[in-house]
């Protein structure tokens, strides 16, 4: 008798799953199936892209762009430690002391997102000009040439340089980071912090121990929704980097549609991809996020 | 074929035998500037010099061989780029005009933004030798020369369009993308030169050569288009580009590969280079003339300059894709736009180069008959109507290989960082 109402309770549940699955099937999974076969092919656009279960396409993709791969890592992850910096202040003012302004700020936090991508992309073009405002403030300040002999920048500009393209990252995937982070604050028992100071914790070990630990759900899911798209981005490589700051996005870009080589863009893509699934499985295991969520 | 040519075929074959000795460019660049009506199809055909490719004709035959039924469909389809033909009041007069003239209807759809992403989307419809739905796309010379290399265009028949014949400026007769002119009429076209900020350079540039000044560093862009950067690289190193080999292509990466090394080079830009020329964040550039006719009023201290080694010449081509429904409609428009005063018409508005023979006149002198003012500020334009000795050092990039292109792509890529 159990048996069968439960069999009747939770049947339902399937069909619901059949709109997403579907929808996964047609634009994941297929187009994934395409991506994989073209990845094995040799020939060109003219000739036809035959079907020669080529391995080795793997290998030279990785080989021929391994600079722009660590690159990629690299500037997505200085992006993403970059945001959280930044996000963190931020969305913890927002939740805790916002107050009946709350709404307001966040709206503030996604204002940008009004506008078109590539349009503020462009506009960071104007902000960081090299006869701008902040070029020739940070040169005065002699910003620059301490940059300069990090590396992070050269010529004594901003715009194309690495810094231009790591805070273009940055700047764009900012509400990918701050809105997690709110929402895994917001929901924090402020119960649990007048507990802890009464049981005599300062604030910085409150914080240590309460706060942050009860936050990690926001974090985890932050810096995935920020490093993920940032090390696949290309716009801000192009627009506001130079030849030396090519990401693995602009090899795949220019790879498609430039120079019509399917195969090794198809390999790179699915290069890519993995990469990051095995990150985002060693991640989550450190992290441990099945207790936190 | 109530449009016989002036020169009668007997004649021209005459010609052409007694001219032997001359090469093909040059004969061809004769009879045009002699004002020779034929078209370099023609000549070729009548003299059983046909060069390859996907030659449809027989040799000794016209090229009256590709007939199409001359009845005018009562509507037709022309895909072309945004923002490249007259617009007054949300219309275009000039196709309005067609429209009447011809008693049709000109479905003109402005759905080509890139090259590659137009071809993509037809590709495979082409393939399957299936009609795209367009009677007249207007594509960009190298992928206009993959549709022919591919066999994806309609032959044109010469035969009616006689304003083509007489028109077209001899600088576009037997580009090497369509030696015998067979398939492609040109729309508009560009030069890729050299821009400058002469504040900031303090002295007139002459040559690609100038682009390696150390005083320049990090303030030179190139372009994107691995044509038109290695065409113009090559220009200085004197090999001609509508020639070259793979072999040239190293020589010119080999030639742009320690500036972008040492940071010469600050990056390879599209379009997007007018922003930081504008303002200063480039001090000299590789640059597009059409982008340069907008830029130079409002910044009096930009210059282009014709390097004194020559410059790049791209067009925009008007051409038949293969199994269209009306080729015969896009045959008329050709012929209809290859009307000086119709070509003035458009160029008022474009701004671009027009490969129009006497259309800058028209322009200068208004034709109230369609409703053109007098606009000498856009005909003495030499942007816009170059000078015959600007279009003589153009040079058109050669139409590639699959092979070689993806060799000279590769070469390219490892210059913008993408290899």
């Amino acid at each position: 008798m159990s048996r069968v109402t439960r069999l009747f309770r939770s049947a339902p549940a399937y069909p619901l799953l059949l709109p997403g699955m579907v929808w996964l099937a047609i634009f994941f999974f297929v187009p994934m199936y395409y991506l994989l076969d073209m990845s094995l092919r040799t020939g060109n656009l003219l000739d036809g892209f035959n079907q020669v279960y080529r391995f080795a396409n793997y290998g030279d993709a990785i080989r021929e762009n391994k600079e722009q791969f660590i690159r990629s890592i690299i500037y997505a992850a200085s992006a993403t430690a970059l945001a959280f910096c930044i996000s963190y202040p931020l969305a913890y003012v927002i939740a805790f002391r916002g107050g009946r302004y709350k709404n307001f700020l966040l709206m503030l936090v996604i204002a940008p997102f009004f506008t078109n991508y590539l349009i503020r992309t462009l506009a960071w073009e104007t902000i960081l000009a090299d006869h701008g405002i902040v070029t020739s403030t940070f040169r005065s300040l002699g910003i620059l040439t301490a940059t300069d002999k990090l590396g992070f920048t050269s010529g004594q500009r901003l715009l194309a340089t690495p810094l231009a393209v790591v805070t273009g990252i940055t700047y764009n995937y900012l509400p990918f980071m701050t809105l997690p982070l709110y929402v895994s604050l917001e929901k924090i028992d402020k119960r649990l912090l007048e507990a802890a100071l009464d049981l005599y914790a300062n604030r910085p070990r409150a914080f240590m121990r309460v706060t942050l630990p009860l936050s990690l759900p926001g974090i985890f899911a932050g810096t995935l929704l920020t490093f993920i798209p940032a090390i696949g981005d290309y716009i801000n490589a192009y627009l506001l980097g130079s030849t030396q700051t090519t990401m693995i996005g602009n090899v795949i870009q220019s790879k498609f549609l430039t120079f019509n080589d399917y195969p090794s863009a198809a390999a790179l893509s699915f290069t890519l991809m993995a990469g990051i699934m095995v990150f985002v499985i060693i991640y989550a295991r450190i992290l441990g996020t099945e207790d936190l969520a | 074929m109530t449009n016989e040519p002036r020169g009668s075929r007997a004649d021209i074959e005459a010609l052409a035998f007694a001219r032997g000795a001359l090469t093909r460019r040059d004969f061809m660049r004769r009879v045009g500037l002699a004002g020779g009506s034929l078209a370099a199809a023609n000549l070729l055909a009548a003299c059983g010099g046909s060069v390859g490719g996907a030659s449809t004709q027989n040799p000794g035959s016209s090229a009256g061989a590709v007939k199409y039924p001359h009845t005018v469909s009562p509507d037709w389809n022309w895909s072309n780029w945004t923002l490249y033909i007259d617009e007054k009041n949300h219309r275009h007069p000039s196709i309005d005009m067609f429209d009447a003239k011809y008693k049709t209807h000109t479905n003109y759809i402005e759905d080509i933004n890139d090259n590659e992403e137009f071809f993509g989307k037809f590709q495979a419809t082409l393939q399957a030798g299936q009609d795209i739905g367009r009677d007249m796309v207007t594509l960009t010379d190298w992928m206009a020369g993959k549709w022919v290399q591919f066999g994806y265009v309609e032959p044109l028949e010469w035969d009616i369009l006689p304003n083509v014949k007489s028109n077209l400026l001899p600088t576009y007769h037997g580009r090497s993308i369509d030696p015998n002119d067979e398939f492609l009429v040109p729309w508009q076209s560009g030069l890729t030169g050299i821009g400058y900020n002469s504040e900031l350079t303090g002295r007139d540039l002459t040559t690609v050569s100038d682009l390696w000044d150390p005083k320049f560093k990090g303030k030179v862009s190139l372009l994107t288009e691995m044509r038109d950067t290695f065409g113009l690289v090559m220009l200085n190193l004197g090999i001609d580009p509508s020639k070259c080999t793979t072999a040239d292509a190293q020589k010119a990466h080999d030639a742009i590969k320690p500036y972008v090394d040492n940071g010469q080079i600050r990056a390879f830009y599209g379009n997007d280079y007018s922003n930081h020329l504008a303002n200063g964040d480039l001090t000299a550039a590789m640059v597009w003339s059409g982008d340069m006719v907008q830029l130079l009023p409002d910044n009096p201290h930009l210059k282009f300059v014709v390097p004194d080694e020559g410059c790049m010449l791209w067009t925009d081509n008007m051409m038949i894709p293969k199994h269209a429904k009306n080729p015969y409609n896009a045959h008329l428009w050709m012929n209809y736009y290859y009307q000086p005063n119709i070509a003035a018409l458009v160029e008022d508005w474009v701004n671009y180069i027009c490969p129009v023979n006497g259309a800058a006149d028209v322009l200068k002198a208004g034709d109230p008959s369609i409703g053109l003012q007098g606009d000498p500020k856009v005909a003495d334009n030499p942007l816009i109507f170059p000078p015959k000795s600007t279009l003589d050092k153009a040079h058109v990039f050669k139409s590639l290989s699959a092979s070689e292109e993806t060799q000279f792509n590769t070469l390219f890529a490892d210059l913008t960082g993408t290899a």
